[in-house]
């Protein structure tokens, strides 16, 4: 099935109730911000469905809302700017009762992620949210394998300096010492 | 050890909590505003699809003198017998080869050829209609009668415009071309003789459709329409405002090669897109317009599903404080007054405020500026007021209850308030004041917002005491010398 123009309202909602809340975590991971990721969901969203006259499989809208989602995060997303002027007037929902070791933990991680480079924090998230391999990783960002080792060395040791250490995390340990072997 | 996977799951769970994933209808809105590129072919159209018979009797080149016009039929089709010179060769007005207009350069060479008997284009522009993206077979496009001259038209920056591009052959020829495809009209605007800005551009590749074999007769007009908006340069998906004032826009559309091909979509080559290599590109221009003043694009136009056909310029319940200004999401989305505005003369037409000399009429300065939404109602605004001093918007204080979901309004508690801006610092006390509100403010820039709490129950209105009773927000140099909460005013 593919998106054409008169099915564009129906293939944007099922995919938005379909996947819609995987692709905001997804654009919350990157960007750390709840408004920021439903701003860059739809710039991803409205890349997706407008580039393509012919329609996007149904079934790839949201591989290419991923990528697309990355790639505009990944390449500075000048319309990050304009909402920063506006974010202040932005309530933020009340937090959910939760157990305050839980809350800092989230907490620490997310701080941790924002102080990451765009492509380091990218890495981190494609490897350790998506599960993607190395070699994927690169793939995904159109670097070279050993670019997307290299990011996600830094991006892992960067976060264990702060977090402590983090479970499944020696592969890339061990990179960043063969890297800077 | 933390699980950094599950970390991360559980942090975006918390972050996101309840809220609603976000719409479909703005996506939607925004893919037909791409898509948006439409032939409305209007005239003695010769565009004559693939396999089209072409114009017998082409003598002496690539175009013929004038005379009976053949009629293009399609019972014997035959392709053209040779290949057809190239659009670069036309009698076009056009941009000279290999310049172009740049951002921050002068306009290019623009080459017009004597006489009138050329190709050219012609503009017309519309304001676009509200989108309705509840239906799907809503149109943007205003009425015919809706398009003006562009030439001498006023635009406000930040809205949608529907501009009408019209490839017009005036040339005492028949222009016969092979196939080519051409781009969506586009539009620069030009202030002393320099590119200072131009249609919006979003990061898509440039839309493309096929011309199948290009015959314009005498007279034949092609135009095609597209949904713009004018941004300072550099263009990108940051719209940015230029200042009000005086500009010649040209108008742009280019033909060439039309080449359909897999583009790296985002890193995947794997949908087709097509594209235009340009041969020639036709120009129209300058013509003289005028940009408003004060009407700053911006990203929330993604919260803009609202229909503003009723209540121009955009209900009050889609206008909030920023430190900007009023600004709306509504369908006018963009800074609609801002702090220090400078009231220009005359008033714009689509200004919030109007002056209504018998506002205050007995009071020691008659006269007020009052928005327009209850200007000559006699009473006290439910929205909002303005301080002005010397033309100069130096005070808003905003009552309205805005209603997109999660925004700081009248109704709002502190704490949300306080979560919303961290720097949030008591200014002035209902025990001190007696005012009945306690004033909370906060500064970027020299502008400060002021927020009255209501503390006293008999001025906080229905949502009680502990809520936003109003906002203030004051331009550098203004000082709260008084709340809006039970102000008159004629103070």
């Amino acid at each position: 099935m593919t998106a054409k123009r008169q099915d564009l309202p129906e293939a944007v909602g099922r995919l938005l109730a379909d996947r819609g809340r995987a692709l905001t975590t997804y654009a919350y991971l990157l960007c750390g911000d709840v408004h920021d990721a439903e701003d860059l969901l739809q710039d991803a969203l409205v890349k997706t469905y407008a580039r393509s006259r012919g329609g996007v499989p149904l079934d790839s809208a949201e591989a290419y809302a991923r990528r697309a989602m990355l790639t505009l995060y990944v390449d500075g997303w000048r319309r990050r700017e304009r909402w920063t002027a506006r974010r202040h007037l932005l309530a933020e929902p009340d937090a959910a009762p939760n157990a305050a070791d839980d809350v800092a933990a989230r907490a620490d991680v997310m701080a941790a992620l924002r102080t990451l480079p765009r492509r380091q924090r990218a890495c981190v998230v494609l490897r350790f949210y998506a599960d993607l391999t190395v070699a994927e990783i690169g793939e995904e960002l159109g670097i070279s394998h050993g670019a997307a080792k290299r990011y996600l060395s830094m991006g892992v040791h960067a976060l264990e300096e702060r977090l402590g250490p983090l479970a499944g995390a020696g592969a890339e340990v061990e990179l960043v010492e063969e890297v800077q072997s | 050890m933390i699980e950094l996977g599950r970390a991360m799951q559980d942090a975006a769970d918390a972050a996101l909590g309840g809220r609603p994933v976000v719409g479909a209808a703005g996506v939607v809105s925004r893919v037909r505003r791409r898509q948006a590129a439409r032939s409305v072919g209007t005239g003695a159209v010769g565009m004559a699809a693939v396999g089209a018979v072409v114009v017998a009797g082409v003598q002496g080149g690539w175009w013929r003198d004038a005379g009976p016009v053949a009629t293009p039929t399609t019972s014997a089709p035959e392709p053209s017998p040779r290949p057809t010179p190239p659009p670069g060769s036309w009698p076009a007005v056009q941009v000279a080869a290999g310049e172009r207009f740049e951002c921050g350069q002068p306009v290019p060479t623009i080459l017009d050829p004597a006489g009138e008997a050329d190709l050219h284009l012609e503009a017309t522009i519309a304001r676009e209609l509200a989108f309705d993206t509840s239906d799907p077979n809503a149109s943007w496009e205003p009425p015919a009668e809706a398009f003006a001259p562009l030439a001498g038209t006023e635009l406000t920056q930040g809205d949608y415009w529907v501009l009408e591009v019209a490839m017009v052959n005036d040339a005492a020829a028949t222009l016969v071309g092979g196939e080519y495809g051409g781009a969506e009209p586009t539009g620069v605007i030009v202030k002393d003789g320099v590119m200072v800005g131009q249609v919006t551009e979003e990061g898509e590749p440039a839309v493309a459709y096929g011309y199948g074999t290009l015959t314009l007769e005498p007279g034949a007009r092609e135009a095609r329409r597209t949904s713009v908006r004018w941004t300072a340069c550099p263009a990108g998906s940051a719209v940015r405002a230029l200042p009000g004032g005086e500009y010649d826009l040209y108008v742009l559309h280019s033909i060439g090669t039309e080449a359909p091909h897999k583009v790296p979509f985002e890193g995947d080559p794997g949908i087709l897109v097509t594209s235009i290599d340009p041969i020639i590109t036709l120009v129209g221009g300058p013509y003289p317009v005028t940009l408003q003043d004060g009407v700053v694009p911006s990203s929330i136009d993604q919260l803009n599903e609202y229909s503003c056909e009723h209540e121009p310029p955009g209900g009050a319940e889609d206008v909030q404080v920023s430190f900007e200004g009023l600004i709306s999401f509504g369908c006018r989305a963009g800074t609609v007054l801002p702090i220090g505005w400078e009231i220009p003369e005359p008033v714009p037409s689509t200004s919030l405020l109007t002056w209504n000399p018998a506002y205050c009429a007995e009071s020691p300065a008659p006269g007020r500026w009052v928005e327009v939404w209850t200007a000559g109602a006699g009473g006290r605004s439910p929205y909002f007021e303005v301080d002005v001093v010397d033309r100069r918007v130096v005070r808003i204080d905003a009552f309205m209850e805005s209603t997109p979901e999660g925004i700081i309004t009248r109704s709002s508690t502190l704490e949300q308030v306080q979560r919303a801006y961290p720097g949030l610092e008591l200014l002035a006390s209902a025990a001190d004041t007696g005012h009945g509100v306690d004033a909370w403010a906060v500064t970027e820039n020299d502008t400060t917002i002021v927020f009255e709490i209501g503390v006293d129950p008999a001025v906080s209105g229905q949502y009680g005491v502990g809520t936003v009773t109003a906002i203030s927000l004051l331009a550098p140099g203004t000082t709260y010398d008084h709340p809006a909460t039970g102000s008159a005013m004629c103070h």
